[in-house]
């Protein structure tokens, strides 16, 4: 069996088509990580020594590490008179001041307050507002377990264990792992690739009526079908693995840094809520695989699809407009409470911050599930669904049993 | 029968071409229909009054239209301001009936075309900014028209349904080799082009033209003629074109975008042979830049892209300012004309390049000129295209509840609090004294500031109510196109404190779905300024400042009713009761969309209770007097002079108009006090 | 004429005069005999050279030479949605041939290769040798001077390929057929001059006598036990072995005398072609 999924990956997915698109999708993909660096960073400035990318690396071994009341107070005695000098708006403008790190007062209060003021202080209160939901939770399964509702105590307890201990200890620079979670482009060309590549596995088999001569072989149907799907499955994971990994380093290599890796993921504005306690490189490997979990899922979807086209066109426009469903309705929704939706939504698991940026559950009989857990169950049972109907609806060699080759198939060919 | 009727035949009939178009046709007018809002919701719903207002100032904004409408604008106030004396004087028996009348005809004269009046008000501003290129018309029509600078994703899969196996299918079935060996077989390519040509540009001018109809159909399009910058998505736009022209010019880029991509197709299906190859690079060439470029650069690419989508070839450019340094960025730079032409000049010179490849690969060598200049033409094809690319909850259980707006809430032995420090709100058990956060999910307002609870309804034993939060979609610099505002209806079950939500609507359109702008126009503005609401099983109603909306829980269907919001606003399930501008009691039933009015009564303030209606009589100097929700079996309670009145589930509450202070009045005993 | 791509010359100076008859074009796999025809019916350009017809350049005949050509590719699947007949009368839209007489021409044609009975049948419904017939009606459509056939009977049972086979030789008369096969039967009988093609060159041309003649004195025969059959077919090129009883008669290609028995025998074009691609 290894031998046939070894030949079928060679005999699908080694063709220079499939590596000249990975290439160009790859190339294209950095393009864009460097477009989200220069477009969105205040640190995209260059590296003049009063650019805000100087200034801030400078400002930096100050105050990286444990945040301590030290620190707080040095940020403070710098930042509070820019502040107050600035708070009328009645400060020089120049932009050559040499007392100013960067030139210009209101430029060094922005930057100080941008990258230092805020995030500090969003670390350091961070502990408190765990805290916060974490008595609330527990006072909440306090009072739902008085009235009898299993579920909802339940759910604050789960609350409770994920929120009781949460705290950022550190300061560290986290403005690459922010735009790194929030980027989404890598996923569409991923399903794209994923959508080529897959579309043609039975398609091309029938164009060339190679599946006819299959069936003859005793390796041929059931287990021919079931390599090929193997095949597509390592295809699909090993491109959204690979795409994960051009992600991380592109967005390391253009923002000059992967500091930051170390502090939780809630450290992120967007993750405050974070469905997970991991650290930020975890979290990069657990959305690697949790991808590559919805790029295997739609693909078994789309694999099915195309199992009953005769050419690759109406199966791949078929895939194509259902992957832009899925793609417009979970942006779309990616915003609103309703966590069904996003759940037995594939592309949830693209985009994952759908899932981990919240702390969601559904109830299971009677038991909280976080929405990521019950998406990854669900995403696999659709997968597995996929590979079943496949398996059934595939032709078999009449005497091996099962759906028998139709006449008129054989007929035609 | 012609070669080129069999070639018609071959891809109209046996490709299902004809199927194919009937579909996109039929889709694409189903999503129209089902997809438009008016852009200007207030211009749609006061029509008559404002085109009342427009035949008056219609067309280039003149010093005389300046004047009238500032003149108009102050007369409107000042009937107002005179209204309510009016009617004070009325009632304290300054003035007759008969001046009252009099003088209320000639009130309601100036003001019944007051919500008009604010429509073409709010233009009018618009238009001073630039009076020189801005008109008064009616716009809905026209922006529904042309103000989109969205991708027609139907017609996209319909070209890529139809182009492909144009030619993919002769080599599918090796019949590639026969046609070239035939007397007229370089004539069948040539006919496959113009078919298919014929076919795109056929179906994109039958979806310019639907889109014309639908909307001269629903809004009207009048007044093509005066200049595209008379719409807003067209402000600071600096081609001096008419909306007219904008939408023939728009209508024939689109109608070369197509044609182009599908000549892209066409030149990827005879390179490549192959089915998969073609739809991949045909579906990359355009989702790939639209997802991943900004529209800035997707405009200066000589891509069937930008000629797709058309409209932003004439928009002005777009200026945000940096929420961190206040500098301005510009999020979209305008398309000059040589830009423009430059950029088509191009694409025409590619798509003409590659039809000149597609006749050549598909011609017979022995009728060739010459083989080598082929390479050349290749080369200068795909060069151009690698050039343009690296450019690169259940029904029915709302139970029958009397609300009033503007009494307290009897929450089933719960008292809601507001603590004056964090402004939450809690929930007081008023037997045990214990206190619970009203918001039950333990995340709820901590991490944000901008989560809070705006309204709430009871209707036991659910307490419903209103949060609005302001989430970063991406916490990016600047801020721009990275927020949302989001308004929920929250269920809370007050016996077991489950929560669901109900309702949900994001009401800002400062966000980009994955770069792509994702407008929701001004349909969901009104949930941003209620302060209450009620529901029943059908419908939410929002109270805000001008009104009161219906928003139909299932279609999401919204209706501003015609109920003023000045004073209590009552609802039983069934009917909403109010005051009308005259202070007349006023019953309007939410089923049947029908008003009736209680003539006897009018009231300073009103509030009910399920079986009786409490009133504080106008006619009578304050008195509080009760009726029936018929209007009839009126009683008189009580005598002190009254300013407000609400009531809970066993008492009436007074505010003396001498005093100033709360009167208690139980319902069981009231006729002991008077 | 001659063809170079990928470092290797898929024809390499290919000189030949055709006239009225059937020519066999022979030559193992990979040979260049697609690539001549592909050539010779304009589908693919060549480096160098020309066709010429009765001395005229096919470039300026251009249309016209299309005129003079009828061609059947090798494997035509056609369009299988297509009835017989559509699919004849829209060859013959595309080779220029009025609807009435193109209707006339086909139902003819189809009569000929005993197909009338399927004319209204779709094309994905026919048999394989079907499939050939209607192939070859197409190329005849036009009634061409010159029949270009690459590999008809390729995948027909043998019944088939002798229908086939006279149907080709039905259609010669008064044409120049040339005919593309490995299959030295397809035109041992029907041939006027055989060519034979071996790595893009065309290394003889005569008929089917006049290459047998050439390689007189080069084939043998010897009847020898079973272990002497084994050790010649190693040593020898053996065109045939036949047992008899127990021992087996055994036919060798060689310029040297196999064994002192063997006794030289008449070549016959298999001998001819297995004399020309030894070792290949």
């Amino acid at each position: 069996m290894t031998r046939l999924i070894k030949y079928e990956f060679y005999k699908l997915f080694c063709k220079r088509s499939i590596l000249v698109v990975l290439i160009l999708f790859s190339v294209m993909n950095l393009f864009k990580i460097n477009s989200e660096f220069h477009s969105y960073s205040y640190l995209a400035d260059g590296n003049d020594s009063r650019s805000w990318n100087s200034v801030y690396w400078q400002l930096y071994e100050d105050y990286r590490g444990e945040i301590t009341a030290e620190k707080i107070n040095h940020l403070l005695s710098i930042y509070q008179p820019l502040a107050d000098a600035t708070a009328d708006m009645t400060a020089s403008t120049a932009k050559d001041n040499p007392d100013m790190m960067t030139g210009n007062i209101y430029s060094d209060r922005n930057i100080l307050d941008k990258y230092y003021v805020e995030p500090m202080e969003y670390f350091y209160h961070y502990r408190t507002y765990a805290l916060q939901v974490a008595e609330r939770a527990k006072e909440n399964a306090a009072v739902y377990k008085e009235r009898g509702q299993t579920y909802e105590a339940r759910k604050n307890s789960v609350i409770y264990n994920l929120y009781s201990g949460r705290s950022i200890k550190a300061f560290a620079y986290e403005e690459m792992y922010n735009y790194y979670l929030n980027y989404d482009f890598s996923g569409i060309l991923v399903l794209f690739l994923c959508l080529y590549g897959v579309v043609s596995t039975f398609v091309c088999e029938k164009e060339t009526q190679m599946d006819m001569l299959l069936l003859t072989n005793p390796g041929g149907g059931k287990k021919t079908t079931f390599a090929k799907i193997a095949a597509a499955s390592l295809f699909v994971i090993s491109v959204a693995i690979w795409f994960s990994v051009v992600d991380y380093t592109g967005f390391a290599y253009f923002f000059g840094t992967a500091e930051g890796g170390n502090l939780p993921l809630y450290a992120v504005r967007n993750f405050s809520t974070a469905a997970v306690n991991c650290n930020l490189w975890q979290y990069a490997i657990l959305s690697a695989v949790i991808r590559a979990v919805g790029v295997w899922t739609m693909s078994m979807v789309f694999l099915l699809i195309s199992l009953f086209g005769h050419s690759a066109l109406v199966p791949f426009v078929a895939d194509f407009g259902a992957a832009l469903c899925f793609i417009i309705t979970g942006a779309s929704q990616s915003c609103f409470s309703n966590v069904w939706l996003k759940i037995i939504n594939p592309y949830s698991l693209l985009a994952n911050r759908i899932l981990f940026g919240k702390t969601e559950f559904i109830g299971f009989a009677g038991y909280p599930v976080q929405s990521f857990q019950a998406a990854i169950i669900f995403a696999i049972t659709v997968g597995v669904v996929s590979i079943t109907a496949m398996m059934m609806l595939s032709k078999r060699n009449s005497f091996a049993g099962g759906r028998r080759i139709k006449c008129l198939d054989l007929c035609t060919k | 029968m012609s070669g080129f009727m069999y070639e018609v035949k071959k891809i109209m009939l046996r490709q299902r071409g004809l199927f194919y178009i009937a579909l996109v046709l039929l889709f694409g007018t189903v999503w129209l229909a089902l997809s438009d809002n008016p852009y200007d919701s207030a211009m749609e719903r006061y029509k008559n009054e404002y085109e009342w207002y427009l035949e008056k100032v219609k067309g280039y904004c003149t010093e005389e239209s300046s004047l009238y409408l500032e003149q108009e604008a102050e007369r409107i106030a000042k009937a107002k301001e005179r209204q309510n004396s009016l009617l004070e004087n009325y009632y304290d028996g300054k003035i007759s009936e008969s001046e009252y009348k009099k003088e209320s005809r000639e009130i309601e004269k100036v003001l019944e075309r007051q919500n008009g009046f604010e429509v073409i008000y709010q233009q009018y501003l618009y238009i001073c900014e630039n009076a020189e290129n801005r008109c008064f018309l009616q716009t809905n029509g026209w922006m529904g028209l042309l103000g989109k600078g969205t991708l027609h994703f139907i017609l996209f899969l319909g070209i890529l349904l139809i182009v492909t196996p144009v030619f993919c299918s002769e080599y599918s079935c090796q019949m590639d080799t026969l046609i070239l060996t035939a007397r007229e077989g370089r004539k069948s390519a040539l006919y496959k082009l113009l078919i298919i040509t014929t076919v795109v540009l056929f179906l994109s001018l039958c979806i310019s033209l639907i889109e014309y109809g639908f909307y001269r159909f629903k809004y009207g399009l009048p007044d093509g003629d005066y200049p595209i910058q008379s719409i807003r998505y067209f402000a600071d736009s600096s081609k001096d074109m008419s909306l007219l022209e904008g939408y023939v010019l728009i209508g024939l880029l689109r109608m070369f975008g197509g044609v182009s991509l599908t000549i892209l197709l066409m030149f990827i299906s005879v390179l490549a042979k192959k089915y998969a190859v073609t739809l991949l690079t045909g579906a990359v060439s355009v989702m790939i830049p639209y997802i991943g470029l900004s529209k800035t650069s997707i405009y200066r690419l000589p891509l069937p892209l930008p000629f797709l989508l058309g409209t932003d070839f004439f928009a002005g450019d777009i200026v945000m300012s940096d929420a961190l340094t206040g500098d301005e960025k510009i999020i979209f730079a305008e398309v000059d004309t040589v830009t423009l032409l430059t950029l088509l000049l191009v694409s025409v010179l590619l798509c003409t390049l590659a039809v000149v490849w597609i006749l050549r690969r598909n011609s017979n060598r022995w009728l060739m000129k010459s083989g080598q200049k082929k390479r050349g033409a290749v080369f200068v094809v795909m060069f151009g295209l690698a050039l343009a690319v690296t450019g690169c909850s259940g029904r029915g259980k709302t139970g029958s509840v009397v609300y009033n707006s503007s009494a307290g809430y009897d929450c089933m032995g719960y008292e809601i609090i507001r603590d004056a420090g964090n402004f939450d709100y809690s929930l007081k058990n008023t037997s045990t004294g214990e206190t619970y956060p009203l918001a039950r999910s333990p995340m709820f307002g901590i991490f944000s500031d901008e989560e809070e609870i705006c309204a709430f309804y009871v209707c036991p034993p659910y307490l419903y109510y209103t949060t609005s939060v302001m989430e970063s979609y991406v916490n990016r610099v600047g801020n721009y196109n990275s927020n949302i505002t989001k308004v929920s209806v929250v269920e809370l079950n007050l016996n077991t404190f489950e929560e669901k939500t109900i309702f949900e609507q994001m009401t800002n359109s400062g966000r980009s779905l994955l770069g792509i702008d994702y407008e929701t126009g001004d349909k969901w503005k009104f949930l941003d300024f209620h302060h209450a609401f009620f529901l029943n099983d059908d419908n939410l109603f929002f109270i805000g400042n001008d009104g009161i909306t219906k928003v139909n829980r299932y279609t999401r269907k919204t209706v501003k009713l015609d109920i003023p919001a000045n004073g209590n606003i009552s609802f039983d399930g069934e009917s909403i009761f109010y005051k009308n501008e005259q202070g007349v009691l006023t019953r309007y039933d939410v089923s049947g969309n029908e008003t009736y009015t209680y003539e006897n009564i009018v009231a300073y303030d009103f509030c009910m209770d399920e079986q009786s209606i409490y009133y504080i009589s106008r006619t009578d100097g304050g008195d509080l007097y009760s009726c029936g929700k018929d209007g009839n079996n009126k009683e008189l309670i009580s005598h002190i002079p009254a300013m407000s009145v609400t009531c809970d589930t066993g008492n009436i509450y007074v505010l003396s108009k001498e005093s100033g202070e709360e009167i208690v009045l139980p319902k069981s005993h009231w006729t002991s006090v008077l | 004429m001659g063809k170079y791509a990928k470092g290797i010359y898929a024809l390499k100076d290919f000189t030949t005069e055709l006239t009225e008859g059937v020519y066999g074009l022979l030559g193992a796999n990979g040979a260049g005999k697609t690539t001549l025809i592909n050539i010779f019916v304009g589908i693919l350009g060549s480096d160098s050279g020309t066709v010429l017809i009765d001395g005229q350049d096919a470039r300026t005949l251009g249309k016209d030479f299309l005129s003079k050509i009828g061609y059947m590719p090798q494997y035509p699947f056609l369009y299988r949605d297509f009835t017989v007949m559509d699919f004849l009368l829209y060859m013959c839209a595309l080779k220029g041939i009025p609807d009435e007489q193109g209707k006339k021409r086909a139902l003819e044609l189809l009569d000929i290769v005993n197909l009338s009975d399927a004319k209204d049948k779709k094309i994905g419904a026919l048999s394989g040798g079907m499939r050939q017939r209607v192939g070859i009606v197409q190329a005849m459509l036009g009634d061409p001077e010159i029949l270009i056939l690459d590999e008809p009977t390729a995948g027909l049972d043998p019944s088939e390929r002798i229908r086939f086979r006279n149907l080709i030789s039905k259609f010669a008369q008064g044409r120049t057929v040339l005919l593309a096969t490995h299959i030295v039967s397809d035109v041992e009988c029907i041939a006027k001059e055989i060519m034979i093609l071996k790595e893009g060159s065309l290394i003889t041309q005569g008929t089917t006598d006049t290459l047998e003649q050439n390689i007189y004195g080069k084939v043998w025969e010897v009847t020898v036990n079973g272990e002497d059959a084994a050790r010649l077919g190693s040593q020898y090129y053996v065109s045939n072995m036949k047992q008899q009883g127990e021992r087996f008669l055994v036919r060798i290609v060689s310029d040297l005398l196999p064994a002192s028995d063997a006794v030289k025998v008449s070549p016959n074009l298999e001998d001819v072609f297995l004399y020309y691609f030894r070792g290949q």
